[in-house]
């Protein structure tokens, strides 16, 4: 096992440790070491729908699809 | 198209990829990694097949995304000439507008060392390997552009790919039409996507 809340020699928050490998799931190497190009701050789902112009009607059919197929 | 006064959108990121039946699992993983870590999926499949002036819309869409995501994996017949096409419309912006505020380039393909063969041009320039597998896009995704201290983790990411299939198969079999290559299919799947990430607790609604 990995030293606590270190993940392939990585440090990681108290928080994710318990989401991953307490809970028995492991980020892989390649997550644990990433080489990340271009890190922003996340858009909302609300963000990202308006960016799209995504129109109200086409997330009510989406909404539909979710309960529909989950 | 974008000026100086329009800047690029720092979370939008251009999807290049094949548009084909075999490629829609790793276009919907692209579409779940993305908006599990607050990207917006921006396409061609926004602006009408004809009609035109297509041509600068496309370049229009490309520079209004700071980044830009290409998957050069399809090397076979019959050939294709899209994607490097686009792949050139990216790297001239690029070129164009150097600096720290640049557009960014992601380059993925399904096997180690091709793109050296196939691109030349493209030498020392090292791609996201995908393995022509969802959980492979997944992770190739996350490397460029996620943030590994805030998650989500690419097995949570998985989970999120599965379900949005089951869901792009529905919004599929409402529109009756073959694939999700279609705008409506889409917006509709990118909504979805959003709705299934912020139930997941990895954006805000």
């Amino acid at each position: 096992m990995p030293e606590k809340h270190q993940v392939h020699g990585k440090r990681i928050s108290k928080r994710a440790y318990k989401s991953t490998v307490s809970s028995g799931r492991y980020p892989t190497k390649s997550q644990a070491s990433a080489r990340v190009l271009h890190s922003t701050s996340p858009s909302s789902a609300s963000e990202i729908r308006e960016t799209l112009g995504i129109p109200k009607s086409d997330v009510k059919a989406a909404l539909e699809a979710i309960d529909s197929a989950l | 198209m974008a000026t100086a006064a329009t800047l690029p959108d720092e979370k939008a990121v251009f999807l290049n990829v094949p548009f084909d039946r075999s490629y829609e699992p790793l276009f919907l993983a692209v579409i779940a990694t993305l908006v599990s870590i607050g990207r917006v999926p921006r396409s061609v499949l926004e602006i009408p097949d004809r009609g035109q002036g297509r041509l600068r819309r496309i370049m229009g869409l490309i520079e209004t995304c700071r980044v830009s995501l290409h998957d050069l994996s399809r090397v076979g017949g019959p050939a294709r000439f899209n994607m490097p096409f686009e792949l050139g419309l990216a790297y001239s912006l690029r070129l164009r507008h150097p600096g720290p505020g640049r557009h960014l380039v992601v380059l993925l393909e399904a096997q180690e060392h091709r793109l050296s063969r196939t691109l030349s041009d493209l030498a020392g320039q090292d791609p996201g390997i995908h393995g022509g597998t969802a959980r492979g896009v997944v992770g190739a995704v996350l490397d460029n552009l996620g943030t590994p201290a805030a998650g989500p983790y690419p097995g949570e990411v998985y989970g999120l790919w599965r379900r949005l299939m089951r869901v792009a198969r529905e919004l599929q079999s409402r529109d009756h039409v073959p694939t999700v290559f279609s705008r409506g299919v889409f917006l509709r799947t990118v909504a979805a996507a959003t709705e299934l990430a912020a139930d997941a607790g990895f954006i805000l609604p």
